[in-house]
């Protein structure tokens, strides 16, 4: 008995439930339909999009703060002081450009899009553009150049930041050490060595807000040009 | 010049072939492209739009190109004849079919005296294909497609057969021709709808068991593609790839086809003033639209288990099939 | 038969085997092994299953993970804390609010940063509505993989509905940044709550709607019913969490009892399975815990639209994370795919000195072979779909 009511009781329910579901996609089939036919409609973005990145190169700094929030280490930025010659001209916001960037490179293919450097940058140069059809069809084409010095300016920028920098150690480290020498007479060895640290402390911080954060070995003539001055001028100093 | 008259029966056999055989790869086009209409639609979506303009009608077309052109791909260990061969086979068992379609009264291939007979035989070629080529591709997907094919095919055979026989027994005849002749003037005259019910119950048996036989959802377990990738034609590709989905296109209009002539009334109207409109239309609209109903069901249900199907065959169909048989039967006797 | 023959056995023989295979005979005897995945439409993703078939029915069951393996752990340790949130999304990149809130409530117990009412109740709202999100594409690729496929394309579309929200909130659509340390990115857009309310509305039918399609279909409960039963000694022996384990009949749910980020202010009631159409913990015991959850996070996301306060969502937003007290902190959340549990240890520095992270889905995945040996294939696929993985939060 309970087995043949099973039995009819299983029949009942399957005719019943397929012809509800069949109810439904019967309905849905005169429903109006989702679909945006995608090149010639487009949906709008809300303004957070996080879309393609931009960077508005004119008014970046140089700061680096993006670079150093990317977690995935994409940003590479080389900057040069701005000297007169020059002609740097101001910053949006009227305040005269620092540091000349030099070159400012993301890898867009490895960009995970999380949207921490537009969130760091201080002066909203990084940006979403609400576009995001950025297809290429090579890999190099997703890595974007933004700033628009030539590679031999940039190389000459960059050595004269060196020779600059060089000569700022240079005097730092005179200064130490005729500070030092004035400081202390009756000792004349033993203090040398302080002033030799001396003379590296002052031209530790520049060289590390001139060249920090370039993990890509492109240049590996400025790293040489950073070092052997400093060597050199230590080792005179020693 | 050659005398015609010897060869006209062979001239119009064979332009009546190949007329068919147009047919039906047109019909599989239209239906490939209906198919996903029907999907589209009823997910909310619109399917194809672009190929062609109008609601992209010419997408079949493309596809057909792109699959003619792809490259022919055989696995390394499969055994390459059978693996050629299969799918011309299964093509075969589902074009046979058509010989007995009647189109109208005098628009058949063939007027057998076995016409329902000779359909539910060649249909079940097509499980030698699957077979074939389920076992050509040494691939263990395929083979498990292959033999569950094998089990279901033969399984549904037989309620498929079974009702069958019912309007075959009202009509006295296995001749495609005359059971439509038999439901000429007006819908209440169709089979469906004599004895009731269990005419009914047999067109539905007859239609969800066909659903099996063609290895349509929900008994789409040969080629279920969440469980064994693509069944039996995992390996296949391009037009070979092809084949196998022409000739399932073609089991649909065959089996829904059947269910037209022998439940339908064929290519009569349903109301007798409007015969003006041609047989084939009516023939071909009732087709299409159990064809599309097939559709439907794909896009709504999910798919049996493999021990559920059989059940479903053995312990409801079976039984409903045969205790109909025994009643239409009691019923032809009383009434003469 | 004496000679070696050329059997191609897709892993490599044991020598034993290697033996017994020279003297002709076949050491798995009726037995085919049968590699599932990774490349197999219902492996979701790239889990390999290796199995050993009699016919279709299945005797032998391995897991093989980590294809997908993306070294989070290891990279958490070289990124500074801030910059790890990116990466913990992309774990379960299918409720990836759910996932950072984890890691950030973990940051901020390690600071002792009190986050305001207003950042707990958004953290909340976007929480629940990932929930939402992600239990349909469970739910939809369950269905999928049972041979429905429309339910996928309905599900998918509510999704939509509250990725648009997602979107508009916090910028991305599945990897949202949003949840930060000790606040949130953003404040919520003007009328956004109303969209919210809106979708609450548009979402109420849906889940009838579904049932009607789907949950209560016949051939669907018989494909799903006592099949894959998993008792709850098993589930608690793996370690099963979240909507895996209620399902077996166990009543336990991280937000009701151990409350985080203001959970115990909200009125809902987790789901438990009770073997409606079968055995308690069987597949449609996990299908249907999942569609009432769905119910239920919709009353908690009604409940946070309606109480929202004022407040300031960056207010505790720490100005420099360079310095972090040395320490370790456990905490875990209840993720849609069971609980994510976050071990952070500090060394001081700006960097994580360990992350671990302990996922649902990684102890789901250990649990198929214990629950469905001496099935079908077919029964394997809708294990594997019940138990809703994501191989991402799996291999992590
Ligand atoms: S959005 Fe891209 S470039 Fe910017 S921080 Fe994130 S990963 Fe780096
Ligand atoms: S944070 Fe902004 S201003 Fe600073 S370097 Fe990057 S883009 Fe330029």
């Amino acid at each position: 008995m309970n087995a043949t009511y099973k039995y009819f009781r299983d029949i009942y329910l399957g005719v019943t439930t397929v012809s509800l579901g069949m109810w439904i996609t019967f309905r849905h089939f005169f429903m109006p339909t989702i679909t945006v036919q995608y090149p010639r409609e487009k949906l709008i973005y809300p303004p957070r999009a996080r879309t393609e990145l931009r960077n508005a190169i004119e008014s970046c700094n140089g700061c680096l703060q993006c670079a150093r929030a990317c977690p995935v280490e994409i940003i590479h930025i080389e900057t040069a002081k701005a000297q007169d010659e020059d002609n740097a001209g101001n910053m949006p916001d009227g305040k005269p450009r620092k540091l000349l960037v030099l070159t400012f490179d993301v890898e867009m293919s490895k960009c995970v899009h999380c949207g921490l450097c537009v969130e760091v940058c201080p002066t909203e140069s990084m940006h979403w553009n609400n576009e995001h059809e950025h297809v290429t069809f090579t890999r190099e084409e997703l890595m974007r150049h933004w700033a628009t010095y030539p590679p031999e300016e940039v190389r000459r920028l960059q050595e004269r930041d060196e020779i600059l920098k060089a000569e700022k150690a240079k005097q730092a480290a005179e200064a130490a050490a005729k500070k030092a020498a004035a400081g202390d007479q009756p000792a004349p060895k033993p203090v040398s060595k302080p002033a030799a640290d001396g003379a590296e402390k002052p031209a530790q911080p520049s060289a590390a807000a001139a060249t920090p954060a370039i993990e890509k070995p492109a240049k590996p003539e400025s790293g040489d040009g950073t070092d052997s001055p400093q060597k050199e001028n230590g080792k005179e100093k020693a | 010049m050659i005398a015609l008259e010897p060869y006209l029966d062979l001239i119009i056999s064979v332009v009546y072939v190949v007329g068919i055989v147009l047919f039906l790869s047109l019909f599989a086009l239209f239906a490939t492209w209906l198919e996903r209409k029907v999907a589209g639609h009823i997910q909310d979506r619109l399917g194809p739009m672009e190929t062609g303009g109008w609601h992209g009608w010419l997408q079949p077309i493309a596809d057909a190109i792109k699959l003619l052109i792809k490259e022919d791909i055989i696995p390394a260990a499969a055994d390459k004849k059978l693996f050629k061969l299969a799918p011309y086979l299964v093509f075969i068992g589902s074009l046979a079919g058509f010989a007995v379609l009647p189109f109208a009264a005098n628009l058949i291939g063939s007027d057998l005296n076995i016409g329902v007979y000779y359909v539910i035989a060649v249909t079940s070629l097509v499980v030698i294909g699957i077979l074939m080529a389920g076992w050509a591709s040494n691939n263990k997907w395929s083979m498990y497609g292959a033999m569950r094919s094998a089990a279901q095919m033969i399984s549904y055979e037989i309620p498929v057969a079974l009702s069958l026989l019912i309007p075959v027994m009202m009509a006295g005849t296995m001749s495609m021709v005359e059971i439509v002749d038999n439901q000429a003037g007006g819908f209440w005259n169709w089979y469906v709808f004599r004895t009731m019910p269990f005419s009914l119950i047999a067109f539905v048996i007859y239609f969800w068991a066909s659903l099996a036989e063609v290895n349509r959802a929900p008994f789409d377990l040969p080629e279920a593609e969440s469980e064994l990738v693509a069944g039996y034609f995992t390996e296949y590709s391009g037009i070979r790839w092809a084949m196998f989905f022409l000739a399932e296109y073609g089991d649909m209009f065959v089996v829904s086809a059947i269910a037209a002539t022998v439940f339908l009334g064929g290519w009569y109207a349903p109301f007798p003033f409007l015969d003006i409109i041609p047989g084939p239309i009516w023939f071909i609209g009732k087709t299409a639209f159990l064809v599309f109903v097939q559709m439907w069901l794909r896009w709504t249900l999910p798919r049996l288990r493999v021990d559920q199907l059989m059940y479903v065959c053995w312990k409801i169909f079976l039984p409903f099939s045969f205790a109909n048989l025994l009643l239409v039967g009691l019923w032809v006797v009383l009434k003469g | 038969m004496s000679e070696t023959k050329e059997i191609h056995i897709p892993l490599g023989p044991s020598p034993e085997k290697w033996d017994l295979l020279s003297k002709g005979i076949d050491p798995f005897g009726d037995q085919m092994i049968l590699q599932m995945g990774p490349q197999h439409p219902a492996t979701h993703g790239v889990l390999r299953l290796e199995l050993k078939t009699d016919g279709e029915v299945v005797t032998k069951i391995t897991p093989y993970i980590g294809y997908l393996h993306r070294c989070f752990e290891k990279v958490a340790e070289s990124v500074t804390y801030p910059q790890v949130i990116p990466y913990t999304e992309r774990m379960d990149y299918l409720a990836g609010m759910n996932m950072a809130l984890s890691y950030v409530l973990a940051v901020e117990k390690l600071r002792e940063i009190e986050v305001n009412d207003r950042v707990e109740t958004l953290r909340v709202l976007v929480c629940e509505l990932n929930r939402i999100a992600s239990h349909c594409v469970a739910i939809g690729t369950f269905a999928l993989d049972i041979g429905a496929w429309t339910p996928l394309l309905y599900l998918f579309q509510v999704r939509e509905h509250i990725l648009d929200l997602l979107e508009e909130l916090s910028g991305a659509r599945m990897l949202f940044n949003y949840i930060r340390i000790g606040g949130l990115a953003h404040d919520i857009p003007t009328g956004w709550i109303d969209k919210v309310r809106e979708f609450c509305t548009y979402m109420d039918p849906k889940i009838p709607e579904l049932n009607g399609l789907l949950s209560y279909n016949k051939i669907y409960i018989e494909r799903l019913a006592h099949v894959g039963v998993m008792s709850q000694d098993v589930a608690l022996q793996y370690g099963i969490t979240g909507p895996n384990l209620r399902a077996t009949g166990f009543d336990y749910d991280m937000r009701r009892d151990a409350p985080y980020s203001g959970y115990e202010k909200y009125d809902f009631q987790p789901q438990i399975g009770a073997g409606e159409q079968g055995t308690p913990g069987d597949c449609w015991d996990r299908y249907i815990v999942r569609v009432r959850e769905m119910e239920e996070s919709l009353k908690i996301i009604r409940q946070a639209c309606d109480r929202m306060p004022e407040g300031d969502v960056k207010e505790t937003i720490p100005k420099s994370l360079r310095k972090m007290p040395e320490g370790e902190v456990y905490v875990t959340t209840e993720a849609p795919r069971g609980e994510l549990g976050i071990y952070l240890v500090s060394d001081g520095t700006d960097k994580p000195y360990r992350v671990k992270a302990r996922s649902g889905a990684y102890c789901s995945v250990a649990a198929v072979p214990a629950i469905s040996l001496g099935g079908l294939i077919a029964d394997l696929v809708a294990i594997v779909a019940s138990i809703d993985i994501v191989l991402g939060e799996v291999d992590r």
